[in-house]
């Protein structure tokens, strides 16, 4: 258990580095394409955590990327929205045999098909939420679809980098 | 071997319920109100994250930064010639171009570094690593050497935020250069353009003609280059032209920057002579 929580903390700070240092200072804006990691620790969050744990961890999270891209409450917000959905979405793409307790959900444990479905619709969840969030207005609906398109497609790609450079245990 | 929903607990909707809650109070109270709220990057911890990765993506492109600098001073340079000349040439010489200075007004600039910056986002802001200890007030503007920047909106002790030009809630007072045609300045969403409105259907100018600051807030002085005219067009039914302005600066590679700060001259004259009691 203390394994465990020391590995989660470790990928807690690996996440909030590269997305402020990497994706948000040193990575010119594009309009239409942002790179979005800091999911990972939901994403890949133990299904020994409770839902309420979940929450509070996506809360912490967000709040710390919204600190530092001056956008009170919009990563936060999303991030929750994210943690919340993801029993619905585990139960939608339960393999015949259930979840095991101690594997959490990665390509190595789980397959990369099964991988690329849940992590692609926890990802659509999170950035609809945000960007809507961020223009809070359905005037913007257009560039709201584009935005969530261009960053989908891009921070899938960093998502499935990381397991490969990280290798997430258990 | 057990399915996720046996870990859910009737209380965590009650929680997402609450922190969703909170979020939607800070994304409101951030975007509609202009008080401080703790939640940004003008506090000390952040604020160093920023400034380290920025000193080290300025490192990489130092070579570019110096050329861009040896530029304007080759620029100042020969504008300073100019205005010798002139003013040995003629007695009666009056500053009338370049920043025209308002003799009510004195402007002092103050040099900052922008540490963190957003282009693609609808509310578009930026960080500058001064803040209250150095003097920056609300509502000071943010200038570069060729174009407006923006206008601090928040201050933190050693950072402050300003609202990008590149913000659908900034406006800036504009001016036609040599036609005196005054302006509503304001963005829609393209991040090398600004639109200007309220320019009269009868008014005369062409498309290059460059657009400077009218100097009608204090915020920003008379004369500050802004962009130049790449298209306009009149709505079908209204009486003013709506005018497409290229930015004088691609507002994505901003790295130094002046905070305006202005005082009026008697002011000015007071605390002078304060100090020679």
């Amino acid at each position: 258990m203390n394994n465990d929580l020391a590995r989660n903390i470790i990928r807690f700070v690996i996440l909030v580095l590269l997305q402020v240092v990497i994706f948000m200072d040193m990575i010119p804006d594009w309009k239409y394409i942002s790179i979005f990691i800091y999911p990972l620790i939901i994403i890949l969050a133990s299904f020994k955590y409770s839902n309420s744990l979940l929450l509070l961890i996506a809360f912490a999270m967000g709040l710390i990327i919204d600190f530092t891209d001056n956008s009170p409450g919009v990563h936060a917000g999303a991030l929750v929205m994210m943690a919340f959905s993801r029993p619905l979405i585990l139960s939608l793409f339960e393999p015949t045999g259930g979840y095991l307790l101690n594997k959490i959900p990665t390509v190595s444990n789980y397959g990369l098909v099964w991988f690329a479905k849940y992590a692609s619709l926890m990802m659509l969840v999170h950035l609809l939420t945000y960007f809507s969030l961020e223009s809070f207005s359905f005037v913007y609906f257009v560039t709201i679809i584009s935005k969530t398109i261009g960053s989908f497609l891009v921070s899938m790609i960093f998502i499935f980098i990381y397991q490969f450079i990280f290798v997430p245990k258990e | 071997m057990r399915s996720p929903f046996q870990y859910f607990k009737g209380n965590s909707f009650l929680l997402f319920f609450v922190l969703e809650t909170i979020c939607l109070f800070l994304v409101v109270g951030y975007n509609k109100s202009q008080k401080e709220i703790f939640i940004n990057s003008t506090n000390i911890f952040t604020g160093k994250i920023h400034e380290k990765t920025s000193e080290f993506s300025n490192y990489i492109s130092l070579s570019a930064l110096a050329d861009k600098l040896s530029v304007q001073n080759a620029e100042l340079r020969k504008q300073l010639i100019e205005l010798e000349t002139r003013m040995h040439q003629d007695s009666n010489f009056v500053i009338d171009s370049f920043v025209e200075l308002d003799s009510t007004k004195i402007y002092e600039f103050l040099p900052v570094k922008i540490i963190n910056n957003s282009v693609n986002k609808i509310y578009n802001t930026f960080t500058i690593n001064k803040g209250k200890k150095d003097g920056i007030q609300y509502k000071q503007g943010v200038i570069g050497n060729n174009g407006v920047y923006g206008i601090v909106i928040r201050i933190g002790n050693h950072y402050s935020v300003a609202m990008s030009i590149l913000n659908p809630e900034m406006k800036v007072s504009g001016m036609i250069q040599g036609r005196n045609y005054i302006g509503s300045i304001n963005w829609d969403g393209d991040v090398t353009h600004v639109k200007m409105n309220d320019v009269p259907k009868h008014a005369i100018f062409e498309k290059g003609d460059t657009i400077i600051t009218s100097g009608y807030s204090s915020i920003f002085p008379k004369g500050l280059h802004v962009g130049v005219i790449d298209t306009f067009w009149i709505e079908s039914g209204r009486n003013f032209y709506v005018i497409d302005v290229k930015l004088g600066e691609d507002l994505s590679k901003m790295t130094y920057a002046y905070v305006v700060n202005h005082k009026s001259k008697e002011e000015q004259l007071s605390i002078e002579a304060g100090e020679n009691e």
